[in-house]
């Protein structure tokens, strides 16, 4: 624990013209850690990796890595590598060429580069393709190359943006889980930017989610999923149903109140609060005879039922007009038909209640 | 499928085509015909084969001197013109600067300015300011002014089309700015840079306006021709105008050449 932190962003600040894409943007990554930085477009988190990259001089602020600052220094001596959008592979280069590219540069020796090489493009499982062209190469070859080329100089850390963004989604799946392997087998800190929620969920041990160039929220993916701290986490991490409730007052530790369609438990005590929002994800909605003996009901009215193959998405209507969205999986069993009435609710603890209302 | 319609029109395509052709190449073709005129008139038709007017012209020391020096200047013009056109084209292109549209504005200038009044310019600045003497040295001045805007726009054209994102990659694995010129961003360039080459070594070996002002009393073949032109004009002048025109063929069938060695050895290594 008493490792310095990897990265560490205190209160960056950069301005591009009128656009200020980082408000004092404060963050951490710890050795070994795989984090994903997660936002929508604009929120600052690919100006966030060019400054610690390098790659952009932030206004004020301080930008330590491995403990050191680095303001002065340029990308090429930092201990960082890049992986980056498109890959920016050098097209006039082989395979080989481009792996070696940072060797080169360092005058490692040339039986030394031979081998690192051809361990670094084995790694990435393109043995062989050494002598090959760019242009021949397929987009999930070309990210392979472009990730063989940037941990064949054994970076501290591995600074990823949007490494899958340009791959088919078939392909897509299978790159995050070999991303993974590869974060496991090299050890080090990668630092991954993203805006494809799934692709940050099934990737990184932690999250920061980023919005208008600050950090809004920060945490193991599961935890920020379930628990978002605002409206927008909520909304941009998948579905959300969001509840406002009032009139608030204490039950036995637990929080009494009412929405709009009725009365509301909320686990643990918020009563001090005028009202809260409380965020319900669609998994956690119970359908059905099986809400019957929730603290939380509601009649509502089925309006769609899209089959997903796992999953079946029900898109339900309260008499109030409000809109629910619960998935159930499909070997449930649960049956009913368009326009019938049904029965749904939630537990009080699988409700996330929100800390601000953004 | 053509119709009728479409058919008349591609008759008509095909002739206007000729006869731009024939405007083009017709000038060039009596040029090098009468080379070898046996008379001494420069009227068509010319009567009779001869060699004569070769053999006249390249007897001459003044000629010869003069394709020299044409060969010279067009030679250094082009290497420092290039030179200096691709740092300011690539430089226009990548960098934002205090005073970027300025010198995007007065690199072009030289083309937009008669050859006429750039000389008188020249010459003022050179003798008086600096008293230098004339010279194909105060002329290779002139005529590096004169091409650094084909040059430069040649190469900033090309610029444009780069990957700033290959810049980045190859700083971040560890290249300095030389290296990264070098390895990343030249060898897209290339196709430009070897352009802007030959159309500044052409436009120096075609240049008058410029070589009458400002080389004193060296001489350039276009110089040397105006100055016969003046005088009498004999078939000698058709004959140097052949060979320059088989030189500059000459030139850019060489530079083809060995661009094509120096990129397969490339591809070998």
């Amino acid at each position: 624990m008493t490792d310095p932190s990897d990265i560490l962003l205190v209160d960056v600040r950069k301005r591009f013209g009128t656009h200020e894409a980082l408000r004092g943007l404060d963050l951490e990554v710890r050795p070994r850690e795989f984090v994903a930085i997660l936002g929508p477009t604009g929120c600052g988190k690919t100006t966030a990796l060019r400054v610690i990259a390098g790659f952009e001089q932030p206004d004020s602020g301080s930008v330590l890595l491995a403990g050191q600052p680095v303001a002065a220094l340029p990308p090429n001596q930092r201990p960082t590598s890049t992986v980056f959008q498109h890959y920016a592979l050098f097209p006039n280069m082989s395979v080989f060429d481009n792996v070696a590219y940072g060797l080169r540069v360092r005058r490692v020796a040339r039986d030394e580069i031979e081998r690192r090489v051809q361990e670094a493009l084995t790694l990435v499982r393109l043995a062989g393709y050494g002598p090959k062209r760019i242009q021949g190469l397929s987009g999930g070859e070309q990210q392979r190359v472009a990730l063989a080329r940037a941990i064949v100089t054994r970076p501290r850390m591995l600074l990823l943006d949007e490494p899958l963004s340009s791959i088919d989604q078939a392909l897509r799946t299978a790159m995050q889980v070999e991303l993974r392997q590869l974060q496991t087998e090299l050890g080090i800190t990668f630092l991954l930017v993203t805006h494809d929620q799934q692709e940050a969920l099934s990737l990184a041990d932690r999250l920061i989610v980023m919005r208008q160039g600050r950090v809004v929220q920060n945490g193991p993916g599961d935890e920020v999923y379930r628990r978002p701290h605002s409206r927008f986490v909520a909304g941009f991490l998948g579905e959300a149903n969001l509840f406002d409730v009032s009139d608030l007052a204490p039950l036995n530790g637990d929080t009494t109140g009412a929405d709009a369609d009725g009365s509301v438990v909320i686990a643990g005590a918020h009563h001090e609060r005028r009202t809260v929002t409380l965020c319900v994800r669609p998994e956690a909605i119970v359908v059905g005879p099986a809400a019957a003996g929730l603290p939380n009901r509601r009649q509502a009215t089925l309006e769609d039922d899209v089959f997903r193959g796992q999953v079946r998405t029900l898109v339900l209507r309260t008499r109030t007009g409000r809109r629910i969205i619960a998935t159930t999986l499909t070997t449930d069993g649960f049956s009913a038909q368009h326009g019938d009435d049904v029965e749904v609710g939630w537990r009080p603890t699988a409700a996330a209640v929100l800390e601000d209302d953004e | 499928m053509s119709t009728p319609r479409a058919d008349r029109f591609d008759r008509f395509s095909a002739a206007l085509t000729v006869v731009v052709f024939a405007a083009l190449l017709l000038p060039l073709v009596v040029v090098v015909v009468m080379s070898f005129n046996a008379s001494n008139s420069v009227s068509w038709p010319p009567s009779g084969f001869s060699l004569q007017w070769y053999a006249e012209a390249l007897d001459k020391a003044r000629v010869r001197e003069a394709a020299l020096n044409t060969l010279r200047l067009g030679l250094t013009t082009a290497l420092a013109s290039t030179a200096l056109g691709t740092i300011t084209g690539f430089a226009l292109v990548r960098y934002s600067f205090r005073g970027r549209n300025l010198t995007a504005a007065l690199v072009v200038l030289p083309v937009l300015v008669p050859a006429l009044l750039l000389g008188l310019g020249l010459v003022i600045v050179l003798t008086g300011l600096l008293h230098l003497r004339l010279s194909l040295l105060t002329l290779w001045v002139g005529h590096v002014t004169f091409t650094l805007p084909f040059t430069t726009l040649i190469v900033a054209s090309r610029a444009v089309s780069l990957d700033r994102r290959l810049e980045d990659a190859s700083r971040d694995l560890g290249a300095g700015w030389l290296r990264t010129m070098v390895q990343v961003v030249l060898p897209p360039l290339l196709p430009a840079v070897r352009a802007a080459f030959l159309f500044s070594f052409i436009i120096s070996m075609n240049e008058v306006v410029l070589a009458l002002f400002l080389a004193g009393t060296d001489q350039t073949l276009p110089g040397y021709m105006f100055g016969e032109f003046l005088r009498v004009v004999t078939p000698e002048i058709d004959a140097i105008s052949t060979l320059m025109v088989v030189l500059a063929v000459a030139v850019l069938a060489i530079e083809n050449v060995a661009a094509r060695a120096l990129l397969s050895r490339r591809e070998q290594s």
